[in-house]
């Protein structure tokens, strides 16, 4: 029997804090921003954690939240590593990426299973290790960062719990990028 | 059991075919749910009732234009009734191309088992969820109830 993962349960503190705020853009000035335009006074988010890092969803954009099958369709030829496969879902065949592979720092993310699946409002699936509970983040409890060129799909940082503010459509729109190939066939 | 003969069996495990399955909590038990079955785990909406509907079925849900029908497994499984709280999930399982949810107390983790790690007959006599049952695996921390849901969706008990 191999134990995969927790699905409840976010960690969060240690040196977390600090990392997350040299995720922030170097470029993108330190205090904190006004909230993005239709935030709303308080941001409903799903966390869940990848690489130790949590990384909070808006509750919006998230479709639907499943355990990894055992395998999925393979990826194109060619693709990144962090691009996992396939699943079918609705009758579609949908990327999954490894949200920390993909999203953080090489050395960073940690090796999988991912064993939990976040289908995000569009076409992207999310494979991370744990998805905690709904969180009402209000606005004075996110650092907001403006878009920057390097990861644009970051849209602040959370304090409590601990974690990175995705901005979903940006980050569809990053992934879409960063995956290059043949994504509309994967 | 000698060092070469061990290496063998270990070696005949790894070659086992694993299947997948998410654990949930039901009274104090920790049941495992295929995870081929598994559509998605999401926390109570509304759930409209049904009138003259099996006991154990709670109602139905709107899930993104699909209308899909809750089960109280707790019931459908002879255990104790509970209030519903934060931890409160419904996992929406397809089965036989039946898609139904199934409100479980909790949901806890995704295990891989090889097939040596499941006894199929479990001594689970007089128990009300026996007949839902296809096998246990024996977890460091206690059983894992593995749940047949053919046998949930059908009936000696109706169906729904």
């Amino acid at each position: 029997m191999t134990r995969v993962r927790s699905a409840v349960g976010m960690e969060g503190g240690g040196g977390l804090a600090g990392y997350l705020d040299d995720l922030l853009d170097e470029r993108a000035p330190r205090e904190a921003m006004p909230a993005p335009e239709g935030s709303g006074q308080r941001l409903e988010a799903l966390v869940v954690e990848a690489g130790g890092v949590g990384f909070a969803l808006p509750q919006a954009a998230v479709e639907a939240v499943l355990p990894a099958p055992t395998r999925l369709a393979r990826p194109p030829r060619g693709a990144p590593a962090w691009l996992l496969g396939r699943l079918v879902r609705g009758g579609a065949r949908r990327p999954v990426a490894d949200l920390a592979a993909a999203l953080l720092p090489r050395g960073r993310a940690g090796a999988g299973p991912r064993p939990w699946l976040v289908a995000l409002a569009g076409r992207w699936v999310l494979a991370c290790d744990r998805v905690g509970d709904p969180v009402a983040l209000g606005r004075s409890e996110v650092r907001w960062r403006r878009p920057g060129e390097r990861r644009p799909w970051l849209a602040g940082v959370a304090s409590a719990p601990p974690a990175l503010v995705v901005n979903p459509t940006r980050l569809a729109a990053w992934l879409d990028a960063a995956a290059g190939c043949g994504t509309e066939d994967a | 059991m000698s060092e070469p003969a061990r290496e063998v069996q270990d070696e005949a495990r790894a070659e086992e075919p694993t299947s997948r399955w998410v654990t949930v909590r039901l009274a104090g038990e920790t049941y495992g749910i295929e995870v081929l079955n598994v559509q998605e785990v999401l926390r109570v909406p509304e759930i409209a009732p049904v009138p003259g509907a099996p006991h154990y079925v709670l109602g139905i849900i709107n899930l993104r234009g699909h209308v899909v029908t809750v089960i109280d497994t707790r019931r459908r499984f002879g255990l104790p009734p509970a209030e519903h709280d934060e931890q409160t999930r419904i996992v929406i399982v397809e089965v036989d191309g039946q898609v139904f949810g199934m409100v479980v107390d909790s949901v806890a983790e995704v295990v891989d088992l090889r097939r040596s790690d499941i006894d199929t007959a479990p001594a689970v006599d007089g128990e009300e969820a026996a007949p839902y049952l296809q096998g246990v695996a024996h977890l460091d921390d206690g059983l894992l109830i593995l749940i047949d849901l053919h046998r949930v969706l059908e009936d000696g008990a109706g169906g729904f």
